[in-house]
């Protein structure tokens, strides 16, 4: 791609003023999450015996919680933690999803055919049974978590993947691939894959939002993110047994979470609508 | 019709034994157990528990006596909940379920089309571009985002509606709306793009032709043709909608499937998350039969294959 369709993608997608703002609210809230909960004066998971279910104060901007932790520290590091694990089930996906749709769309045939019938019964089931079985088998377990929400969300990465495959697979530069006698897989691997990445990575911005619903949903039901750590779906799990004495407990790590997704949502639709644009004239 | 009714029946109840089978060597797959505390058991304590249940027997001996007592209509004991079996809490949670669910589908089927049809009539005018806001923000709002929301605002601050519990009509409110924003919003979305669809269509210019008026145009010969992808889309809208009424369930303490579910697989109950599966996915596929059977019949052009 040359210098200068780089620079005017970056300037179409950031024209209308509401993707300025909500590309630097993004900006804000992802530092937030980084520095967040050093800046805050206390640590995430210490006790204040002095400052039990203590209201949004001077110290404690947030509150704190029923054991006396800072609610302010534990949002942020909340929102790191889902963050992460969002991103780390979106990298699982692709690492099933872009070589299952590659080779689906490549070689093509009963190939083809049966690995699209194995996505397609997988759709038929409910993802959450899915998701929430492998939790109770596995164990509640961060790392798995992530492995499992990756393992059922990559199902829309590989249609993505195929299509895209499809298309390329028809492509003078395969062609002259295949007569300079390269292997199938290498073909794959170095000419489909490569060309395919760029909108795939579109779509998993796509994903994400969707990811962290899914993590804070595991997590919020109790069978994600374990105590001391915490994420927004435990602390909205927390929150939620004191609405009335201490409202705060709740408000505040749900509003994080709907400021997240909310801009996540609407860059993400952006993004999608430039690409689904681009794509029509070129056809 | 008939053998695509038998075809499809053979279809579901593999289905099921393939998703039962699966999930009961899963589960037995699993380290520890329902009778695993913090405080270890006797073995001989633990042993006799163990027999009680019939675990101590062979793996494809239990198997067979589940599928055997399961075509009775027995879904096992509950391992943790010792007064009740899974079928009995099962089918006290499951029409409150259905009840939220199904209002929750509804409502956003009705206020979807209708959303859609107004955005479509409209096209790229200000009440479009309004309303396409409003569904932009719908799809980020999960029930696990707009339920706290909705039960600070209308519960904690103006204290109108209750918060939790299931004691009258009123409790419902906030379940169900928490729970079909989303869908909704993306229903809306579909039936946008299909209305204007329509609207493209040779018999939509017939009739603009004839001089029908707009909102006769649009509810009269748009609607019916703009609803079959939208009544297709009822299924998959289903199948994820399960997750959102889990969250609903545990977080207003309403004693459905979800509660269930979650609580089962809390405690490591083994047959009481099992049950819970087959509900769903059994609620998920007859469903998805019905909504075939009448698209089958609203759209000729669909062929059974």
């Amino acid at each position: 791609m040359s210098e200068s369709i780089k620079t005017s993608a970056w300037q179409a997608f950031f024209a209308p003023l509401q993707i300025k703002i909500s590309c630097s609210l993004l900006v804000v809230v992802l530092l937030a999450v980084l520095i967040g909960p050093h800046l805050a004066a206390w640590e995430y998971d210490v006790i204040h015996w002095d400052a039990i279910g203590g209201a949004p104060s001077k110290e404690h901007w947030f509150g704190t919680d029923n054991v006396g932790r800072d609610i302010f520290a534990r949002t942020m590091m909340g929102g790191r933690v889902s963050l992460l694990i969002a991103i780390l089930a979106t990298t699982v996906s692709f690492c099933i999803g872009v070589p299952w749709g590659a080779v689906s769309g490549y070689v093509g045939g009963s190939t083809d055919q049966f690995m699209m019938r194995v996505v397609d019964g997988m759709y038929a089931i409910p993802y959450v049974l899915i998701v929430i079985v492998l939790v109770v088998i596995l164990g509640r377990n961060i790392y798995l978590l992530f492995i499992a929400i990756g393992a059922v969300s990559w199902l829309d990465v590989s249609r993505i993947v195929r299509g895209q495959a499809l298309v390329l697979k028809a492509a003078p530069f395969i062609a002259s691939a295949r007569a300079m006698g390269l292997s199938e897989f290498r073909i794959v691997t170095r000419h489909v894959v490569p060309n395919v990445l760029g909108t795939s990575i579109v779509f998993a911005t796509l994903m994400i939002p969707g990811v962290i619903i899914s993590e804070s949903f595991i997590s919020f039901l109790g069978l994600g993110v374990q105590e001391p750590m915490t994420s927004l779906g435990v602390l909205i799990a927390d929150g939620s047994k004191n609405i009335h004495s201490s409202p705060w407990q709740l408000g505040f790590p749900t509003g994080f979470l709907t400021i997240l997704l909310l801009l996540m949502t609407t860059l993400g639709e952006r993004l999608r609508r430039l690409v689904v644009g681009a794509e029509r004239s070129l056809l | 019709m008939l053998r695509y009714v038998i075809r499809r029946t053979l279809f579901m109840v593999s289905t099921i034994w393939v998703v039962v089978t699966l999930t009961f060597f899963l589960l037995r797959a699993a380290p520890g157990g329902p009778f695993d505390t913090e405080r270890a058991v006797s073995a001989a304590v633990e042993a006799n528990l163990r027999a009680a249940y019939n675990l101590d027997a062979p793996l494809l001996e239990q198997y067979g006596s589940y599928l055997a007592d399961l075509l009775r209509g027995d879904l096992g004991p509950s391992y943790k909940q010792k007064d009740f079996n899974v079928a009995e809490l099962l089918l006290h949670g499951l029409p409150i379920s259905l009840l939220i669910g199904g209002l929750a589908l509804a409502i956003a089927v009705v206020l979807g089309l209708a959303f859609g049809a107004t955005m479509a009539r409209y096209r790229n005018r200000i009440i479009d571009s309004a309303l396409e806001s409003f569904v932009t923000c719908g799809l980020a709002l999960p029930p696990l985002v707009a339920a706290p929301l909705l039960v600070l605002l209308f519960a904690v601050v103006l204290q109108w509606l209750p918060a939790g519990g299931l004691d009258s009509g009123w409790h419902f409110i906030l379940p169900v709306i928490s729970l079909c924003i989303p869908y909704i919003a993306a229903f809306a979305r579909l039936s946008r793009s299909s209305c204007l669809e329509a609207l493209n269509q040779p018999f939509t210019t017939a009739a603009q032709a004839k001089g029908v008026n707009t909102w006769r145009l649009l509810w009269h010969h748009v609607l019916p043709s703009a609803f079959v992808p939208v009544l297709s889309f009822v299924g998959p809208a289903a199948a994820t909608l399960l997750a959102g009424s889990m969250v609903v369930e545990v977080f207003f303490a309403i004693p459905g499937i979800g509660h269930y579910f979650v609580q089962g697989a809390l405690d490591r109950d083994y047959t009481l998350v099992l049950g819970a599966v087959l509900v769903y996915t059994s609620s998920i596929l007859v469903l998805n039969f019905i909504i075939d059977l009448a698209l089958l019949r609203l759209d000729p052009r669909i062929r059974l294959t």
